[in-house]
């Protein structure tokens, strides 16, 4: 182990908190570098120093008076219950995990919305086309609406079949398609 | 460090409850026994008031933060695993407070609160303030200001690990829980901490 990494461990060696083959790289080492081992003094005093904080304290009085003072505190806060939204803002300054959940599961949510949206409003299919593309293939090449301008007997007949069919959907669709008049049978017009 | 001041008169502890676990009073909170909370405040209330007088640097900001760390975990006490340490889950949630409040606030004020009679008799005191050390000239107050003015210069999360494993006496392990981190980045930490502190305190030393 070179110096920089026995220099990490010093503060815990000073503690005492090094347990197993770490403590024993420190101490191999501490036999035969000098500076480590100023270092390792430097820690120790500065360890010293900083434990007399563990001296300090309050006013006598203060911890008497503590529970009662968290008893207060909590009746105030029982009165004052605080709105969803406070208790999420408590815990998303606390909790780092929450934090986290939060931000995972918004994401997740807009993306749902953004599909839910796309796949209702921009991929709805065509229904001008649908009744051609449901089914009715037997209409198109009947009639032939890719290919040719039908006759008027293949018009008729096709027709008759639909309203037998009772499609009276479809019926007038064709008619429209071949800029037929809606109109009974009997007074069709053709105009092509 | 002293186990802190005694108990209020208006409190009373049945004998048998002197030697409950954490994990025993937890479970009665959890049941619908507030009072058992208020055993868990009267022991850990003086080391959680220190670590957040460390954190933040005066005294009124400490109480306020021990109070709302206690609040914090009587309200979510029913989210405590029996299986965790209690001392470790409350430091934790005092610990973030600490961070944020100081995150928070733009410009702190010092107090220092005052230091046990145990204080002079600890070799490292004798030696700061002794007749032979004239160079140093050093008095009590001057002592406290110095340290708490070297702690505040830290950053929050630095200063947060050298409280915990400096004055605390935390290990690496447990402070990694406290502060969410792994033990190599709580070790890394506190060997940057200890650089920082070991410049400003150098007259110290």
């Amino acid at each position: 182990m070179n110096c920089q990494k026995i220099r990490q461990l010093l503060p815990a060696f000073a503690a005492q908190g090094l347990e197993g083959s770490n403590e024993h790289k420190v101490k191999a080492h501490l036999d035969h570098c000098a500076d480590c081992k100023g270092s390792l003094a430097k820690t120790q005093k500065l360890r010293a120093l900083l434990a007399l904080k563990q001296h300090e304290q309050p006013d006598e009085f203060f911890f008497r008076t503590y529970l009662s003072e968290f008893h207060r505190r909590l009746y105030s806060q029982i009165l004052q219950k605080p709105s969803f939204l406070g208790k999420l803002n408590e815990i998303f300054l606390w909790n780092r995990p929450a934090r986290f959940l939060w931000r995972v599961s918004s994401a997740v949510l807009m993306l749902v919305l953004t599909m839910s949206f796309y796949m209702t409003y921009v991929t709805a299919p065509n229904h001008s086309t649908e009744f051609l593309s449901s089914g009715d293939d037997t209409v198109r090449q009947n009639i032939g609406i890719a290919t040719r301008a039908p006759s008027v007997v293949e018009v008729e007949s096709r027709f008759n079949q639909l309203v037998l069919a009772d499609k009276p959907s479809h019926s007038i669709y064709v008619l429209d398609r071949l800029n037929y008049e809606p109109s009974t049978r009997a007074s069709a017009i053709l105009q092509f | 460090m002293s186990d802190g001041p005694p108990q209020p008169e208006s409190f009373e502890k049945k004998p048998f409850e002197a030697d409950v676990s954490d994990t025993e009073l937890v479970y009665r909170v959890q049941s619908g026994d507030a009072s058992a909370f208020d055993l868990l405040i009267e022991k850990y209330k003086g080391r959680l008031y220190g670590v957040m007088y460390n954190m933040v640097g005066n005294h009124e900001d400490a109480a306020d933060l021990s109070q709302e760390t206690f609040l914090k975990a009587f309200k979510s006490i029913s989210s405590f695993r029996s299986h965790a340490n209690f001392y470790t889950w409350l430091y934790r949630i005092g610990v973030n407070t600490g961070i944020n409040f100081l995150k928070g606030r733009k410009e702190g004020h010092l107090s220092l609160n005052q230091w046990d009679e145990q204080l002079e008799d600890t070799p490292t005191f004798k030696e700061l303030t002794s007749s032979d050390n004239a160079s140093q000239n050093l008095d009590r107050e001057e002592l406290q200001q110095k340290l708490n003015e070297a702690l505040q210069k830290l950053s929050e999360e630095h200063r947060a690990v050298v409280v915990l494993h400096d004055i605390e006496g935390m290990r690496h392990q447990q402070i990694a829980k406290v502060l969410g981190c792994t033990e190599a980045t709580a070790r890394s930490r506190l060997f940057y901490a200890h650089q920082q502190l070991q410049a400003l305190l150098a007259n110290y030393l």
